[in-house]
């Protein structure tokens, strides 16, 4: 998937209202970016088959994509992606219906969530709720490394990545870079900061747009 | 380490002196810090407001960190994670070698220390990176460092004793050094907030100089010069490395495409910043540059952000600052070999590595001789008067006489006057002249020595700017000419002596060389010695011709 990362033109800030406003295809695909992932996780972890997930996913946006551009998605209601997550709780639910309970092994599978089976059975929806925020907060975060990567400096993402990330011992982060230890901290410390920025940015200004 | 905590296990004693490091405090979160330092820093958190502070912040990046670490699990197709494709692990065997640690990466290779399996032998292994290895120009590139490598010996130059392939991996054997450059060194100094010496970084130039010199004479250009490329080895010597983007200076075309820039923004010369050829005096642009920042803890031309695009413009554009605004230590001499260094136009530069190292060895040798005489006289090069002495005093006395002379000569062209030449030419006389019966001749002779002495002292002191070369040198030729008219050996002996000791203080102050003047000396003796020119027998005969010959009569002086 090609980068949408210009740095000037914060896509993403207005990201909803051009997917609402214009036909325009790019908006549309960093829409679709940020949020299949999240709808299809959310689904998966709902215990849809792998072909149910990208159908009932591609159905989902294709709803939410027709709501922003119709109107019938009320801002003034809360939050986009909590308008979503009704979208998609009911687009699971409905595939439930129609397919037998999900197998309890395939609830196993989904890494150390096997107590959800009664989640889900909870009629608050609690769990699935923290599920689907989860999910967000995974397609979010995994969109903003895409989106401050270019931006930082030279060696900044790789020392990120490398330390923080993937834990590897900071010297050997330092030689395999080519740069001091203390830079490793600093280049760690910038980028979570560029992550966290944009992630703030982009929950004040997309999810909840001022009127 | 005495500074605050910087690593992940912390130094306790720092903890408790200043606020511990955000990696110290997260890892103190994360309950990584051993029992031992963790106590201390729960006891600065409670006497400290400003860390309690930044621990909350700490809580929000650990837990930021967690959930970013979940995305990129999730997402693993999606996040780009940093290529660490055909990282070798411990124990992997390439040729006869053992892989045992990396030692550093570059963006075409991986260095590694690894061990003969046979030999235990430790080598530094570079090994290009896979993603390279079916790229035709890295192949090339390699190929090319390793050609040049194998054949570039010198002590100041990294050596490579072999280039392997196995298992389609390629990879050059070379000497494992501690793992420090120049790059390091600078950084020490500065984080040590030291002012760089400047015999040291003349000293560590003069190496790398040499290095790249020898490239030059083999018709190559190194075009990569920089501190980092300069490693350091357990003596501190410099050798030169990195021959990855070596260039023949009679090659037609560029092995790595015409136009391309080969360097390092920051080190590179105009012409190469250009896009244009490079020549040897590039590589001595890029040594100015690293010479210059080893001098003043900083580059000539220092940009904000570090664009490479920027750096490379000052480079052809701007006139580099003058050196001793940053490092006021530094001499004049060598702040205008640098900025020669720096000349846009590479014909103003000095025309290759060598010569660069000539220039630096001149200013080095009259640093070292300006210094000398209190280091002379710390170290040994204090004459033992009194061995001397008893030493001369076993020669004739005309033996001792024309010893006297000999030096005199040596140091003679340091004072002009024409009473100290015409006091030694009479002095050698007397050594001809048939002394005992001819009692009338040698009182004449005599007296007019004493009166030459005394004129050769006063000429010594006659003016008062005379530098103390010239003084000592007046002083060494009333010396021996008070030896001739010496009515004794012993008393000869003793005028001798001291015409050696005014001998040695004018060569030091003259700047002649003292170890080739005591040499020469020694040598005189040991002719006179073996001839026993003035014994019994021999009195009233003039030296015979060409006595000196064999040793080169005053070969010194003209040295």
């Amino acid at each position: 998937m090609e980068s949408s990362a210009d740095p000037t033109n914060p896509t993403q800030t207005r990201l909803l209202s051009e997917v609402r406003d214009s036909a325009n295809a790019r908006a549309w695909a960093d829409f679709h970016r940020i949020y299949a992932p999240m709808v299809g996780g959310f689904l998966q972890r709902m215990g849809l088959s792998d072909a149910d997930v990208d159908d009932a996913t591609q159905e989902i946006l294709m709803v939410a994509h027709t709501a922003l551009r119709d109107g019938s998605y009320d801002r003034s209601k809360g939050k986009f992606r909590g308008w979503l997550y009704g979208v998609a709780r009911n687009k699971a639910k409905e595939a439930h219906r129609h397919r037998r309970r999900p197998s309890r092994a395939r609830w196993a599978a989904a890494e150390g969530e096997i107590d959800l089976l009664s989640g889900l059975e909870d009629k608050s929806g609690e769990a699935e709720q923290q599920m689907w925020e989860q999910e967000w907060r995974c397609s979010l975060l995994a969109e903003a490394m895409r989106q401050v990567e270019h931006t930082l400096g030279q060696n900044v993402y790789p020392a990120f990545m490398l330390y923080a990330v993937q834990r590897m011992p900071v010297d050997e982060v330092a030689k395999e870079l080519r740069i001091s230890v203390s830079s490793v901290y600093v280049y760690k410390q910038r980028a979570l900061e560029a992550i966290r920025n944009w992630v703030a940015q982009f929950e004040a200004e997309v999810e909840m747009p001022k009127h | 380490m005495g500074r605050p905590v910087r690593g992940r296990s912390g130094d306790a004693q720092a903890l408790i002196a200043d606020c511990p490091s955000l990696e110290a405090l997260e890892s103190f979160h994360r309950g990584e810090t051993p029992a031992s330092e963790a106590d201390q820093v729960r006891a600065h958190l409670d006497s400290c407001a400003k860390c309690r502070d930044r621990t909350l912040g700490i809580q929000e990046d650990i837990s930021l960190l967690d959930d970013i670490r979940l995305a990129v699990q999730r997402n693993r197709s999606q996040i780009k994670s940093p290529t660490l494709g055909g990282r070798l692990d411990r124990g992997t065997r390439v040729g006869s070698y053992e892989i045992e640690e990396l030692l550093g990466a570059g963006g075409m290779s991986r260095v590694y220390r690894a061990k003969h399996i046979d030999t235990d032998q430790l080598v530094a292994l570079k090994l290009l990176r896979e993603e390279h290895l079916a790229s035709a120009e890295g192949r090339a590139r390699f190929d090319r460092e390793a050609k040049t490598m194998t054949t570039l010996k010198h002590p100041y130059i990294l050596t490579v004793h072999d280039c392997i392939q196995d298992h389609g991996r390629i990879a050059l054997v070379m000497e494992l050094l501690p793992g420090r450059s120049l790059r390091e060194w600078i950084a020490s100094q500065r984080e040590e907030k030291r002012t760089p010496d400047p015999v040291r970084i003349v000293e560590v130039t003069i190496q790398a100089a040499k290095g790249i010199g020898l490239a030059h004479r083999a018709g190559l250009v190194h075009r990569d010069i920089k501190p980092s490329n300069l490693l350091l080895d357990e003596e501190d010597n410099v050798k030169v490395s990195d021959f990855g983007v070596v260039q023949a200076l009679e090659s037609t075309t560029w092995v790595t495409g015409t136009g391309r820039q080969i360097g390092t923004p920051a080190y590179m010369s105009p012409e190469q910043c250009k896009g244009e050829r490079a020549n040897p005096a590039s590589d001595v642009y890029s040594l100015g540059v690293t010479l210059f920042e080893l001098a003043t803890g900083r580059l000539p031309f220092e940009v904000d952000g570090g664009s490479p695009l920027a750096q490379m413009l000052r480079h052809i554009s701007d006139t580099p600052p003058d050196p001793v605004r940053f490092n006021h230590k530094l001499s004049d001499r060598l702040a205008s070999i640098i900025l020669r260094c720096l000349e846009k136009d590479p014909q103003h530069r000095f025309d290759n590595g060598q010569l660069l190292a000539d220039e630096l060895e001149a200013l080095a040798r009259d640093h070292a001789e300006q210094a000398e005489p209190a280091e002379a006289r710390k170290t040994g090069w204090t004459i033992n008067l009194q061995s001397v002495r008893q030493q001369i005093e076993n020669l004739p006395q005309r033996s001792i006489v024309a010893w006297a002379c000999r030096l005199a000569r040596r140091v003679e062209s340091l004072n002009s006057d024409s009473r100290v030449r015409r006091a030694l030419e009479l002095a050698e006389a007397s050594v001809g002249c048939s002394g005992g019966d001819d009692q009338p001749t040698s009182t004449r002779i005599l007296a007019h020595m004493q009166g030459l002495r005394a004129a050769s002292l006063a000429a010594a002191e006659a003016d008062g700017d005379a530098s103390e070369a010239s003084v000592a040198s007046a002083r060494a030729a009333a010396a021996a000419s008070s030896a001739a008219a010496a009515r004794c050996t012993a008393d000869a002996a003793a005028d001798a002596v001291f015409a050696l000791q005014n001998a040695f203080t004018a060569c030091r102050r003259g700047k002649l060389p003292v170890t080739t003047f005591w040499r020469e000396t020694q040598k005189d003796y040991r002719r006179l010695n073996e001839a026993r020119l003035g014994a019994p027998g021999t009195i009233g005969h003039p030296l015979p011709e060409g006595f000196w010959e064999a040793s080169g009569p005053h070969a010194t002086a003209g040295d």
